[in-house]
């Protein structure tokens, strides 16, 4: 196998190389390192190269492997980590520049768990900063920058998990570890061509990681397929008393089941009105693919305002969660100081209106969750169109640009949702697919993704600039 | 979705722009720092965004069992 080969390689594949000892720990390592440093940077896609940490884990797996003790399918895989989670010893920059020298002296629970699982990790990636808390309107909003789309380095990969979607696209990374309030996983998932997991709200320990809203915020994988998405959600999902919204029920993919072949699949009415036409052609044809591996039948979302809802929680949590750094200023040091005065609005957002929205919520839960119940996954184009420019101000994007009413659906009910590669559209760029589920579904959601990507493999397409050795 | 006025009277577009300018006048007193013409402009757009936000949640119907149940952790699986 070539170094491009592996660079590509799904963890599932390269797992089967490792135990195969057709390649080893520390010599993936020093691949994933060397393609850090030569094409991370240029892509603005890192923040911190774990060198020593990365080599020093590599070298205890090998050891392990050698010895025949395997602590599962990510044992000896190297990944790159959104920086803002926890690593000890390491700097945290929660992507912005008042934080650029923050360093804690403990590991967050993702960190932790997925030593435990002899995963190495190989670098700290980029994200918008503060994970786009304050709200921002260019991709430039970043302690590193504007973060390139290794598709098309004129165009944005999408944020707020820029770092973990760029470096999972140009194969720098085998798998990475992102966060997600309000679609920061799968709409730069969408935009890269690459697969990203939003889990059920609480399935994954959010301890060390920068709170945000706290009823929102999830951390889940960017891998290559849905199938890597599964392998690393088991790693890293399970119940952790630090982090009070920790679900008590395990969570197993049950990769080793047999797979279904016939799938209830919803798709989601109006979801391609007023989206770019690239985009609706490759939806109709993922379609077309479902039908032959189950039933499709068109569904309407319950009617809720999505949109208001997000709005009013979001703006409430977000305040109070940098009440600390609006009071003291430190606002003003954030790379996009302007578009952040506009979060100064939930100032005088008044209590009990924020209740509402979590009232309003409770009803809209119930009835996503009974309209989830009758299938094994609702279908939408993730995003309605393909990446932005790298430097166009959100200011100017069109309204189909915005995510899809089902993706504020998932966001607010906390149900589980895996966007994956389903075809290219404008400008040699990306488009994806999210499969939406009922809370706690997430391996209907990963079989029925799995099942399309199977079927049409495009999660193989590498991008031109980056593919070809 | 429920259209009902919960008590609250509609939203007058033609006083929108003195309401804002009432927020955003509280905002400069909560807001140690002064802001620029280019960060209240943005303050402004925000606070229409965030008026009309509330103005169409106060009109949903709710019921005494649309309870709190207080979100973050409630009986061990987190959103209630």
């Amino acid at each position: 196998v070539n170094d491009e080969d592996l660079a590509f390689s799904t963890v599932r594949q390269l797992g089967e190389l490792l135990r195969a000892r057709e390649v080893s720990p520390s010599e993936l390592t020093r691949l994933f390192l060397a393609r850090l440093d030569r094409l991370g940077t240029s892509l603005r896609a890192v923040v911190t190269i774990t060198e020593e940490v990365a080599l020093a884990e590599a070298s205890l797996a090998e050891a392990e492997l050698l010895r025949g003790v395997d602590r599962g399918p990510l044992h000896g895989i190297p990944y790159g980590l959104k920086d803002i989670v926890a690593t000890a010893g390491i700097r945290t920059t929660w992507g912005g520049p008042p934080f650029r020298d923050q360093v804690f002296d403990y590991d967050g629970a993702v960190t932790s768990r997925l030593r435990n699982a002899g995963a190495i990790l190989v670098a700290k990636l980029a994200t918008i900063e503060l994970a786009g808390g304050m709200g921002y309107d260019e991709p430039a909003a970043s302690l590193t920058g504007a973060t390139a789309n290794p598709w098309n380095t004129e165009a944005w990969v999408g944020g707020s998990s820029s770092g973990p979607s760029a470096a999972m696209a140009a194969g720098l990374v085998p798998f990475t570890i992102g966060s997600d309030t309000g679609g920061s996983i799968t709409l730069p998932a969408a935009w890269t061509g690459t697969a990203g997991l939003r889990a059920t709200y609480g399935r994954v320990s959010r301890y060390g990681a920068m709170a945000l809203c706290w009823t929102f915020d999830r951390l889940g994988p960017i891998c290559r397929t849905a199938d890597d998405c599964g392998l690393v959600l088991e790693s890293i999902a399970g119940y952790d008393p630090r982090d009070p919204s920790s679900l008590k029920e395990s969570y197993a993919y049950q990769r080793s089941r047999p797979r279904r072949d016939h799938f209830r699949i919803g798709a989601i009415k109006g979801a391609c009105v007023g989206i770019e036409d690239e985009v609706r052609t490759n939806f109709n044809s993922t379609v077309k693919v479902l039908e032959t591996l189950g039933t499709v039948e068109e569904v309407e979302l319950p009617a809720f305002p999505y949109g208001e809802v997000a709005h009013v929680i979001m703006t409430a949590e977000i305040t109070s969660a940098f009440d600390e750094l609006v009071a003291s200023g430190g606002i003003r040091e954030l790379a996009g100081a302007k578009a952040h005065a506009h979060r100064l609005a939930g100032l005088v957002l008044p209590a009990h209106d924020y209740l509402r929205a979590q009232r309003i919520r409770r009803q809209l839960t119930a009835a996503f969750d009974d309209l989830a119940s009758g299938f094994d996954a609702l279908v939408a184009p993730t995003l309605g169109v393909v990446a932005s420019g790298l430097h166009d101000s959100f200011a100017y994007m069109r309204p189909e640009a915005s995510p899809q009413p089902i993706n504020l659906a998932g966001v607010i009910s906390g149900a589980p949702t895996v966007s994956v590669f389903n075809g290219l559209g404008q400008r040699g760029l990306p488009t994806g697919v999210g499969f939406t589920g009922g809370r706690y579904k997430e391996n209907a959601i990963l079989d029925a993704a799995h099942a399309f990507e199977e079927a049409t493999r495009w999660w193989e397409q590498r991008p031109p600039l980056f593919g070809i050795p | 979705m429920s259209e009902v006025t919960n008590g609250y009277p509609p939203l007058d577009e033609t006083s929108l722009p003195e309401l804002v300018d009432r927020l955003v006048g509280l905002v400069k007193l909560a807001y140690a720092d002064p802001l620029t013409a280019e960060e209240e402009a943005e303050l402004e757009t925000t606070m229409v965004a965030q008026v009309r936000a509330i103005e169409t949640l106060r009109r949903y119907r709710l019921t005494n069992g649309d309870d709190v149940a207080f979100v973050v952790g409630a009986d061990g699986r987190g959103v209630q």
